[in-house]
């Protein structure tokens, strides 16, 4: 069923509507909770509390792109949940992503305000627009989706080392950009 | 700055840029960067408009002496590569040659399921467009529920300034409704200002079930067992394969009560299975009666019954005749098909 439809399910407030989301879209959904969380149960949960989400907000929302709404909401709820779990054992995959990201954003930075997370995010954006396809998308699969690198590699049938190296080299250039642009010191 | 506002800051990143990276397109690795000076909320494209129907208008420069209406079926002629092809699924209306103000039908086609009709709708101002990235509202048969009407391509393709004509696509469900059974839709701008209705019938969707001359014996890559393609439902505007396989119940079956462990490697044959359908749709063409051919984009979903799996497939195309159908190239293999 085409993401339109879907919507309009959900306009005529439909339960046929969750079911056709999780049948289009839930083992996204589950994979991007997935890689933030470890047990399944909470993963289930996730998706559950994600189908929540989508079922409260639309309408009056009306997403352009379905499957970035539902995976959006699905990282957010992962990550809350991830956060909120005092007794959390260390999930090396979710971890060592933002150990990544930290080589490149670097923690002395400041953002105290909405509004220069908001231009960070703005500049990483405009950064993204500059790559190519292929480097663009190793990049969003492994810090937005959390994906490991050998499930990239899998992806774009590549080699696990090279993923590995592409990946520094962007987030070198990230740093660099961020850098020109004024964001870092 | 904790990691968990670096980890909100990646999470902020546009949604064309998510939606691209759901699946892997190999044919996008090609394709130059786009550079661009600042991104602006406006100047993003109606990514998820479904693969099935992005609008590339303005492909070509047909302004000399044709009015917008013209111009913009021509584009779409061109750009859904429907130029000198025939497609019953498709219809495209007259219109009048001058710009005119309120709501032009330009297009329709039946997706069977449901009905997408493109229309031209004016006048819609700047600021309109400044407001929200789909201004146009509709509603069908009187409803009182309103949804934006998708723009079609991005603002500086879809929108004519000289004429301030929009050109949007709207779709809607045909359950329960027959062809030429007449559907009134209304359209307003940002919720207030009528811009009046427009009666369409429901048009004809184009179908015809065709098997192969022998069934196409593939190998699924994850349980090395037999997938057989005994044939496909051809509509105007996609294909339903038909395939046979005893796995369909691993890929497509509820599994939420499989261990941690199970859950994962389940994850992730289903993504080796998605990934290696795809492949196969993209190494596959349909030849016409003329002798010319047409491809497959990948697919949307699969809707199963049994060991019966039945991807839903776009063409590369917005719509085929289906009664040209002749043969089936698959794995440099021809197939006639009946």
């Amino acid at each position: 069923m085409e993401d339109r439809q879907i919507i309009n399910l959900f306009y005529e407030r439909s339960e046929q509507a969750i079911e056709e989301l999780d049948r289009k879209y839930g083992a996204a959904v589950r994979k991007t909770a997935a890689n933030i969380l470890r047990r399944t149960q909470d993963v289930e949960e996730c998706t559950n509390d994600t189908w929540l989400g989508v079922w409260n907000t639309i309408p009056p929302q009306n997403p352009n792109s379905l499957i970035s709404y539902v995976c959006r909401i699905a990282r957010n709820l992962a990550s809350v949940k991830y956060r909120s779990n005092t007794a959390r054992k260390r999930n090396g995959q979710y971890d060592l992503v933002l150990d990544e990201l930290a080589e490149c954003i670097p923690s002395t930075v400041d953002v105290e305000s909405e509004l220069e997370a908001k231009e960070l995010s703005a500049a990483v954006n405009r950064f993204l627009d500059t790559l190519g396809y292929e480097d663009r998308f190793c990049f969003v699969r492994r810090y937005w989706y959390a994906d490991s690198v050998s499930e990239i590699a899998e992806q774009i049938n590549g080699n696990s080392r090279r993923i590995s190296v592409r990946l520094f080299r962007t987030r070198e250039r990230l740093y660099r950009y961020l850098k020109e642009e004024g964001l870092l010191e | 700055m904790t990691r968990e506002q670096l980890w909100d800051i990646i999470g902020n990143i546009d949604d064309r840029f998510i939606a691209e990276a759901a699946q892997y397109d190999p044919k996008q690795r090609s394709r130059s960067p786009e550079r661009i000076g600042v991104m602006s909320k406006k100047r993003l494209i109606t990514f998820a408009l479904a693969a099935a129907l992005i609008l590339a208008l303005g492909v070509t420069a047909y302004a000399i002496g044709m009015g917008i209406h013209r111009q913009r079926q021509a584009e779409m002629r061109e750009s859904f590569g429907m130029e000198g092809s025939s497609a019953p699924a498709y219809e495209e209306y007259d219109v009048p040659e001058e710009n005119t103000s309120g709501v032009t039908l330009l297009s329709a086609i039946n997706n069977g399921g449901s009905q997408r009709i493109i229309v031209n709708v004016a006048p819609v101002t700047r600021d309109d467009l400044a407001l929200t990235q789909h201004p146009v509202m509709f509603s069908i048969n009187g409803g009182q529920t309103w949804e934006q009407a998708m723009t079609a391509g991005d603002e500086n393709s879809a929108y004519d300034a000289e004429s301030q004509t929009l050109t949007v696509s709207v779709m809607f469900g045909t359950d329960g409704k027959q062809p030429g059974e007449e559907i009134t839709v209304l359209f307003n701008i940002n919720g207030s200002l009528d811009l009046g209705s427009l009666v369409v019938k429901i048009t004809d969707p184009d179908t015809r079930l065709v098997q192969l001359s022998e069934p196409i014996v593939l190998t699924n890559p994850v349980t090395e067992k037999p997938v057989t393609l005994i044939g496909m439902e051809l509509r105007g505007n996609q294909a339903i394969w038909m395939l046979e396989t005893e796995d369909a119940a691993y890929f497509y079956s509820d599994h939420s009560s499989d261990s941690e462990a199970d859950a994962k490697l389940r994850q992730d044959n289903i993504v080796t299975w998605i990934n290696w359908l795809d492949e196969q749709f993209r190494a596959t063409k349909l030849y016409f009666a003329d002798g010319s051919s047409c491809s497959f984009n990948g697919h949307e979903f699969s809707d199963v019954d049994g060991n019966l799996v039945r991807p839903h497939v776009d063409y590369d195309r917005l719509a085929i005749d289906v009664s040209q159908v002749v043969s089936i190239e698959m794995n440099g293999q021809t197939y006639k098909i009946r």
